[in-house]
């Protein structure tokens, strides 16, 4: 009989169980990450296995509704990684200025806050009119709050320093309001951005882009589903387009279908 | 005759000749210049001393004819010197002549002129004394004696020189003679040495050219393409052409061995290109692959064809318990056929070869042994190979060739060769492959590492967001609240209703209740103030009702009844709220004491004993034997709470029985009691009725303000509906809990239990039990039913974040400092300010909390950038945030500002906005 461990099975169930209730397919993801997701999951339930948690999924919406707001991790900063921004300042924005439009792709935006800052690096850099961010993520509540641009004001401060690192032109203040418990972004930093739902995992491409920012979300992904969403940005993106990547990724597909632009901040080029 | 001595002969002959030709020119050379020496000095000599001596006696002669003649003497003296020196002259010429002369002629002619010379000289002597004595007279005289003798030696000396011409011209006729016959010897010997050379020469050259001819005829007929087969040559003689023959005979033959060895050199060079090339397309191979498995498919597919192979397997070693060969890749295979898939290290050939790390050939194959396979056929293999690719001699892989001839030695040095570096490659690979999973191995670590990181994160924002969620559940208790608040509304109107007789009364009530914020204290504070007018009203409605005085009619007595009794329903009611509006507001003061539950019980039956007997109820109080003698508690909490208990008991009940126990409660039913743990001693009341009962929906309701079963029961049986309220509180307040049991029509049973806490309730619990959630068939009252509005919270915390900090506004503008001051005082921060950075930094100093500091740049005495620097410099202000104001569009001035230590910086003009946004960030 051939040796199983049994809570990998239990997990597959699980994510099949996910996968056919809701449609999100977890499945090619870290198994290391969904595994702890679903520990910590299990410990705030008090539950005994997995299994009886794939039991309770398929019978109660609200379960569903967790474990996925569970498997959805959105960690995210304005101007995180402020060098990045610097270096895609210095070195992308020169090479984007002589297009007539600028179509930047966001896919795994979260609660946008990198939306947000590439929205400001483009005001400043004077291209902004000309710009168009579509950014996505495949979890409509963090959508919905990107949406509404409100940031929870203890952040601001380290939002001010990462600002300030990534090379800001003008004062960060510019650009919101603040009451007591919120800074409120300026609207005109949202007109160009469409927010929409989109799952790396399951759809397809949908237009053609100058840019694409993944950043933080492919460390979630196994290879496999690595190689086929950074073909599916290849196939995004026009010739010689942008992908930006977080700071600990990296290209691990054997095609060369990219070429190194700046190795340290992680810019690829469309070959 | 040789070659050489043939040369020697000729070459000798030539020089022969030569050398008597020249001995022959030599001595007539020497007989001509013996002819021209006697000629020139001998001849030529004698004739021109003679002609000289003439000349010189001549001269004489005539000055001396001169003298004479003339007798001038006045240069006597000069002639006679110069006269004298010809003498001398003469005499001295004559000597040579005579010496010179050989000739018998010439002598006699030389001695006359000598004897008539002296005659002369011895005239000439007279003259000169003729002279001496200066007498010119017989000078003629003397000088004609002479003439005679001068004649003849003039005649005399003629001859002489005749004579000598004479001799001369017969020398020249002499040599001339001798010229002309030493021209014909010449020539003739010339001509005889040339005839001799080129006879000589001809034989020579015949004589050689011939044997040479037959050389170069038979060197000519030699192919230079076919090396193997030279001809010889046939030259017999025993010249050097000979040996020459003979050493061309040799030369071919050696050159014939040097061919044939060329020819297997050549092969062998072949043979190893053949193998260097192949082994260097193979080992080219390696540099291509970058996974094992390809390279060795690749490797044995180019090696089997390399080697003329037609089946080829590789078998790799895996190293586990037992050292294995796995076939990995292999050409031409047909299935099943190549092979087995696995060997043990020492199996088979296979396994032998890797033991003995040797090459292995096999040449005789077993009939039945077909393994090749063709789309016809199977056919036996002539010949299979086994061979080990080793590396440090320690075996990595095995290589099986099977070929349908039998292996040439080139091929297996070919394989040697390849299997030489394949080693190498092999681990090479591996290693590489090694290599690139550890990359790999090490890049998931670091995102997983960065994955976890960011899952942390989230975790804590979790954390955060379960803080948000349970604000945002507070926020919807607060709604609740407002909820229950509403109701509590709406039971006042009812309350309105009920009392419309009272209205008066009941519209104070009413603002009472309606002014949500201040009404639990007013009520608290108002007692005295409520129940003095109904005290006086009841008083007096009393006095009425008695009509002591006999003055009233019935009705009137009545009306007094009325209001006596609707005054005193009021009492109650005012009460009750106020009781819970104490509650509520957290007034009511518990003591807890020491209660003797025997005189509790006794106290209760003598209470409602008459009551029940006046209602016709039976009612019965029952203390069994675990009910605990005493408790900690408050006494009359407990006793009103089951006053109430009973009184509603009562008042619900028509017929039957009310009856009350009184026991010590188990275990079981202390489940969920937040104090369960907190005493030992619990004490459990029950009061039961045959009353109208309770639905059990309405279970949660009842314990509600100014709920009762529903607005009919209120009609019927009265009361304020707060009796129950108040209760579920106490019971609360004392630690315990209050439940019910009903059906409707049936009765109802009221569940009291109560913990003896001697030490009081415990500070801990107090706020917990306020939050408990409601178990099952307990609902708590709203806590704060009449907490401030949310929304008034709102408005107040618009500017908590700036609220009560201290800003230090530093900037030299009064104007600027107003405005700002102004706007920073209106949202309450107290507002410092600085004109220059001296005396901000003063200010600094002496306030020891500054929240915020508003910098401008430019400044005198002591501008922003210097200012910051020193703050940020100080010990105690490192962290104060700086909020820089510059003017716009000035990047550098920003980056200076940081530099300087600046927090942040917003542009002048200032926007109001703006900067109160910044500060809320850097205050928040």
């Amino acid at each position: 009989m051939p040796r199983i461990n049994k809570e990998d099975l239990e997990l597959e169930i699980l994510l099949l169980s996910i996968f056919r209730l809701s449609g999100y397919d977890f499945r090619q993801y870290m198994k290391s990450s969904i595994m702890r997701r679903v520990h910590n999951r299990l410990n705030q339930e008090r539950l005994p296995t997995i299994t009886s948690l794939t039991e309770r999924i398929i019978h109660d919406p609200e379960y569903l509704r967790k474990i996925l707001s569970d498997f959805s991790i959105n960690v995210t900063e304005m101007f995180r990684d402020p060098s990045f921004f610097k270096a895609f300042r210095k070195e992308v924005v020169p090479l984007l200025k002589g297009k007539p439009e600028i179509r930047i792709w966001h896919a795994g935006c979260s609660t946008g806050e990198e939306v947000y800052s590439m929205a400001i690096l483009l005001e400043e850099e004077g291209l902004w009119d000309r710009t168009k961010i579509y950014a996505t993520d495949m979890n409509e509540f963090v959508l919905a709050k990107a949406e509404k641009g409100i940031i929870p004001l203890q952040k601001m401060q380290t939002y001010t320093k990462n600002y300030i690192l990534a090379g800001g032109k003008r004062s960060f203040s510019e650009y919101y309001t603040a009451d007591c418990e919120s800074a409120y972004l300026k609207r005109y930093l949202l007109e160009k951005v469409v927010f929409a739902q989109h799952n790396l995992v399951t759809d397809c491409s949908f237009n053609e882009f100058h840019v694409i920012i993944c950043r933080n979300v492919l460390i979630y992904f196994n290879v496999d589903l690595q190689v086929r969403v950074l073909e599916l940005f290849n196939k995004s993106m026009s010739s010689n387009g942008f992908l930006g990547l977080g700071s600990k990724e990296s290209i691990r597909s054997d095609a060369d279908i990219y070429e190194e632009f700046n190795v340290k901040e992680k810019i690829f080029r469309k070959r | 005759m040789s070659f050489k001595k043939k040369q020697y002969l000729g070459l000798g002959l030539t020089i022969f000749c030569m050398v008597i030709l020249m001995i022959v020119l030599l001595f007539m050379a020497n007989l001509m210049r013996a002819n021209m020496i006697e000629i020139v000095q001998d001849r030529y000599f004698k004739v021109s001393q003679a002609t000289e001596v003439r000349q010189l006696f001549d001269q004489t002669d005539r000055q001396l004819l001169r003298i004479a003649i003339d007798n001038d003497l006045s240069d006597s003296a000069l002639t006679v010197n110069m006269l004298k020196d010809n003498h001398n002259e003469i005499r001295l010429r004559l000597v040579d002549i005579r010496d010179s002369v050989n000739s018998k002629t010439g002598k006699s002619l030389i001695n006359e002129i000598d004897t008539s010379y002296d005659a002369y000289f011895e005239m000439e002597n007279q003259v000169f004394k003729q002279l001496e004595d200066e007498d010119p007279t017989n000078l003629q005289e003397i000088y004609n004696s002479g003439r005679s003798n001068r004649d003849t030696l003039i005649n005399l000396l003629n001859e002489f020189r005749d004579h000598q011409e004479s001799l001369m011209e017969d020398s020249l006729e002499n040599a001339t003679t001798t010229y002309s016959q030493l021209v014909t010897v010449l020539v003739t010997s010339v001509l005889l040495a040339l005839l001799l050379i080129i006879l000589v020469t001809l034989w020579l050259i015949r004589s050689t050219s011939r044997n040479i001819h037959s050389i170069t005829k038979g060197i000519n007929k030699i192919d230079f393409e076919q090396l193997s087969n030279i001809p010889r040559l046939k030259v017999n003689s025993k010249d050097e052409i000979g040996e020459i023959a003979l050493a061309f005979n040799s030369m071919a033959s050696s050159l014939e061995q040097h061919h044939e060895r060329e020819q297997n050199y050549t092969k062998e060079i072949m043979g190893k290109n053949w193998v260097q090339t192949n082994s260097t397309n193979i080992i080219h191979l390696y540099s291509h692959h970058v996974k094992i498995s390809s390279l060795v498919e690749d490797l044995i597919t180019n090696l089997a064809q390399a080697v003329e192979a037609k089946l080829g397997v590789f078998y790799l070693k895996e190293t586990g318990e037992r050292t294995t060969y796995r076939k990995v890749a292999s050409f031409a295979d047909s299935g099943q056929a190549a092979g087995k898939d696995l060997f043990v290290e020492g199996e088979g050939l296979v396994g032998q070869c890797a033991l003995d790390k040797k090459i292995i050939q096999l040449n005789e194959i077993p009939d039945h042994s077909h393994v090749i396979s063709t789309g016809l056929a199977t056919i036996k293999p002539q010949s299979i190979l086994i061979a080990p690719v080793l590396l440090k001699d320690e075996v990595v892989a095995v290589i099986e060739l099977a070929s349908l001839e039998e292996f040439t030695p080139i091929q297996i040095h070919l394989l040697e060769e390849v299997l030489g570096t394949l080693g190498i490659a092999i681990t090479n690979i591996i290693g590489r492959m090694e290599i690139a999973n550890l990359l790999q191995e090490s890049q998931a670590k670091t995102e997983e590492l960065q994955m976890q990181s960011e899952e942390l994160q989230t975790q804590s924002e979790e954390l955060q967001s379960q803080s948000e969620e349970m604000q945002t559940q507070a926020e919807e208790l607060r709604m609740i609240n407002e909820q229950l608040e509403e109701r509590t509304k709406d039971a006042e109107l009812k309350s309105e209703e009920l009392q419309s007789a009272k209205e008066n009364l009941e519209e104070k009530a009413k603002e009472l209740l309606e002014s949500s914020k201040y009404k639990s204290e007013f009520l608290a504070n108002m007692s005295h103030e409520l129940r003095t007018p109904l005290n006086s009203i009841l008083l007096l409605s009393e006095m009425l009702m008695d009509d002591s005085d006999q003055g009233l009619n019935e009705e009137q007595v009545e009306f007094a009844k009325v209001i006596h009794s609707s005054g005193k329903d009021l009492l109650d009611l005012i009460n009750d709220i106020l009781d819970l509006s104490k509650v509520e507001v957290g007034k009511m003061d518990i003591h807890f004491e020491e209660v003797n539950i025997l005189e509790l019980t006794e106290h209760i039956n003598r209470q409602f004993t008459p009551f029940a007997k006046k209602k016709g109820l039976e009612f019965t109080v029952t203390s069994t034997e675990n009910a605990p003698s005493y408790i900690y508690s408050d006494e009359q909490r407990l006793q009103q709470i089951i006053k109430n208990l009973l009184s509603n008991a009562f008042k619900f009940t028509e017929e039957g029985s009310v009856s009350i126990e009184i026991e010590g409660a188990d275990r079981e039913d202390l489940i969920g009691l937040p104090l369960i743990d907190q005493s030992d001693s619990w004490l459990k009341i029950i009061v039961s009725d045959t009353g109208i009962g309770i639905p059990k929906m309405k279970f949660d309701e009842i314990f509600e303000a100014f709920q009762q079963v529903d607005g009919a029961t209120m009609r019927k049986y009265g009361g304020t509906g707060l009796g129950l309220s108040i209760t579920k509180e106490f019971a609360h307040l004392l630690g315990g809990e209050c439940r019910v049991i009903s059906s409707e029509g049936k009765g109802s049973k009221f569940t009291l239990l109560i913990p003896s806490l001697p030490k009081g309730m415990p500070a801990n619990i107090e706020t917990a039990i306020s939050d408990n959630p409601p178990s099952e068939l307990v609902t708590d009252l709203p806590e704060q039913a009449f907490e401030k509005m949310p929304i008034e919270d709102m408005t107040n915390q618009k500017s908590a974040v700036l609220k009560g900090k201290t800003v230090l506004v530093v900037d030299d503008d009064h104007r600027n400092i107003f405005a700002i001051k102004n706007a920073l005082e209106k949202e309450e921060m107290e507002v410092l300010t600085a004109e220059n950075g001296v005396d901000c930094l003063e200010k600094i100093e002496q306030s020891n909390q500054i929240d915020i500091v508003l910098m401008d740049i430019m400044m005198p005495i002591m501008d922003g950038y210097e200012t910051m620097k020193r703050i940020r410099k100080s010990e105690n202000h490192q962290d104060v945030p700086i909020v820089a104001l510059t003017a716009k569009a000035m990047n550098s001035d920003r980056r200076k500002c940081l530099e300087s230590g600046a927090s942040d910086y917003i542009s002048k003009p200032l926007n109001l906005d703006q900067l109160l946004s910044v500060m809320r960030v850097w205050l928040s």
